[in-house]
């Protein structure tokens, strides 16, 4: 199973399994990462998933779509390596990845 | 010492048979908090989180966490239609808030991004002003009913502001949400020209803005396209009525229930003012123990959940403030956490229709908060003036009396919004 690096708002880090197919947010929130609310579960309508991806390999995900894109804008600290967790799929390819889990989703 | 004994099915039956979300009991504090939590505690030793009312043509009532999440996450088996019971009496239907799918996503698509963090934090200044204003009008007595002078305006003059339209309107919507959501249930004669009224404003409003455009949130929702869609004029009114009813009152309660708390709760009050940072969290935990509003249902599919099976038609309540007191969820529920992680509280509803002001509520009150205890570190709850909490749909403190050391007016000139509550709060 790949698995998932979180590191929340406090810097601790959380390894996470994740089942390929499901999201980052899912991954997160089954293993109660701090700071990923998702209030909306998993619809791209609250953007309370936000987190960092790590530089190296945020290339080789499917960029977000254009309401990601919106939504990311106007969260509270966008950057380039912005994703909102419920529209990232996990792949294989994706084990190990690191994720920061953005500051506060409000 | 004995274990105590569990209430017997028949009281928690009766509880819930007497149970009226626009009623509920009193208690000596002034707040139904101790019902809320005694209810729990027979839905818990029972084991009965869903039960039925009599009141108001019989619902369910629905108190466990678990299983009102399981409702509101369920789009396909409950209807939004019935978020509001008995229905308030506006013509329009309410957007957003009353619509199912796919109607609801394709709305909630087209207002979404003006109620992101970033979007809502540009009128943080002009909040933090209002604030002051407010406050400068009362400092020097020593004395306020922060219910009526600090809790009700800013709400309404935020609605006013993130609208585009004169902060001066701001007790005309009180006055018509007010209309809306409680006189219609007594006197619906009287209510009804009030409504007509508020309907014609927005109506001359959007049109307006139609021709001037602008950069708030009704114009940019106003232009506002998704794949090529837009609001029509008719939902344009509907999601304005929204606002108001879905913004304010439940802003206010939440903010007097807060500067209620921290009257009494020096310490919670002192801890806050040491430890800023416990801000946001707070702000949760107050959600969390004082939740404004309850929510409604209507069952589509037949649903059987604790033994109980709701049929297509039924009404259901979910009953957030006992909800949000569940040990299943939260432990230590009875204690004022002001720290407390994964809050997952019900009081912004969850999944797809949670709050739309979500974000803006959290700055709002952490913001008005804030700014109330650097000027006012130290008060207390007078208790020679009369304190309120208003029950309804929506609950919370709202007569606030308050005593503190008097001070001194930052001086800053007086904005028109808040004059114009100074006199609509002051009016006998
Ligand atoms: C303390 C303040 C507030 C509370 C307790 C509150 C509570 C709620 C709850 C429980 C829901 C979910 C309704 C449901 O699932 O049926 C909701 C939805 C909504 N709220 Fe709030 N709200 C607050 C502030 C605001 C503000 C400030 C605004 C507007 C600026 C707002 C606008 C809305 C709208 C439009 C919806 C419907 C969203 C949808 O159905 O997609 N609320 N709110
Ligand atoms: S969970 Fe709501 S946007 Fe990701």
């Amino acid at each position: 199973m790949p698995k998932v690096i979180f590191i929340d708002p406090e810097g601790i880090e959380h390894r996470v399994d994740a089942t390929v197919g499901q999201s980052l947010m899912r991954a997160a929130v089954d293993s109660q990462v701090p700071g990923i609310e998702a209030m909306c579960g998993g619809n791209c309508i609250c953007a309370t998933c936000h987190a960092y991806i790590e530089d190296e390999r945020l290339a080789t995900l499917a960029p977000p779509d254009a309401t990601e894109r919106d939504m990311l804008e106007c969260t509270s600290e966008p950057r380039a390596n912005s994703r909102l967790c419920c529209q990232v799929p996990m792949t294989e390819a994706l084990d190990g990845l690191i994720v920061r889990v953005a500051a506060s989703q409000h | 010492m004995n274990a105590p004994t569990p209430p017997p099915t028949a009281d928690v039956n009766a509880l819930y048979a007497a149970y009226d979300h626009l009623d509920p009991p009193i208690g000596p504090d002034g707040t139904p908090c101790a019902y809320f939590e005694e209810f729990r505690d027979a839905q818990i030793a029972t084991k009965q989180p869903v039960g039925r009312s009599e009141k108001h043509g019989g619902f369910w009532v629905v108190t466990g966490f678990p299983e009102c999440e399981q409702i509101i996450k369920d789009v396909d088996g409950f209807s939004s239609a019935g978020v509001i019971f008995p229905k308030y009496a506006v013509t329009e239907p309410l957007m957003l808030a009353e619509q199912d799918e796919p109607d609801h996503m394709r709305a909630r698509r087209l207002v979404n991004v003006s109620f992101m963090p970033r979007s809502v934090q540009q009128y943080g200044d002009e909040m933090m002003r209002s604030v002051h204003e407010l406050m400068d009008g009362f400092i020097e007595d020593g004395k306020a009913d922060v219910g009526r002078i600090l809790a009700d305006p800013i709400p309404a003059i935020v609605t006013a502001l993130i609208m585009g339209l004169p902060a001066e309107d701001g007790p005309m919507f009180d006055y018509w949400t007010t209309a809306i959501t409680h006189e219609f249930l007594n006197d619906p004669k009287a209510a009804q020209p009030k409504i007509e009224q508020m309907y014609a404003y927005f109506d001359k409003n959007i049109a307006r803005r139609k021709i001037e455009g602008g950069t708030d949130v009704l114009s940019s929702v106003i232009n506002a396209e998704v794949d090529g869609d837009r609001l029509t004029h008719r939902e344009l009114l509907g999601f304005s009525t929204v606002l108001l009813i879905g913004g304010i009152e439940n802003s206010a309660k939440l903010i007097g229930s807060a500067l209620w708390r921290l009257g009494w709760d020096v310490e919670l009050r002192r801890r806050l003012i040491r430890h800023p940072e416990r801000m946001a969290t707070t702000v949760d935990e107050l959600l969390r123990y004082y939740s404004p509003g309850t929510i409604g249902r209507i069952v589509r599919r037949e649903t059987t959940i604790a033994g109980h099976t709701m049929k297509p038609g039924d009404q259901v309540m979910l009953a957030l403030p006992i909800a949000n007191r569940d040990p299943r969820e939260f432990p230590n529920p009875d204690a004022f956490i002001t720290d407390r992680t994964n809050n997952r509280h019900l009081a912004l509803g969850t999944g797809l229709h949670v709050c739309l002001g979500g974000h803006l509520i959290r700055m709002e009150a952490r913001l008005v908060i804030s700014e109330f205890l650097k000027r006012i570190p130290e008060y207390e709850i007078d208790s020679n003036a009369p304190l309120k909490w208003t029950t309804g749909q929506v609950g919370g403190m709202s007569r606030v009396p308050i005593r503190f050391k008097p001070g001194k007016p930052r001086g800053t000139e007086r904005g028109k919004g808040v004059d114009a509550w100074l006199r609509h709060a002051t009016r006998p």
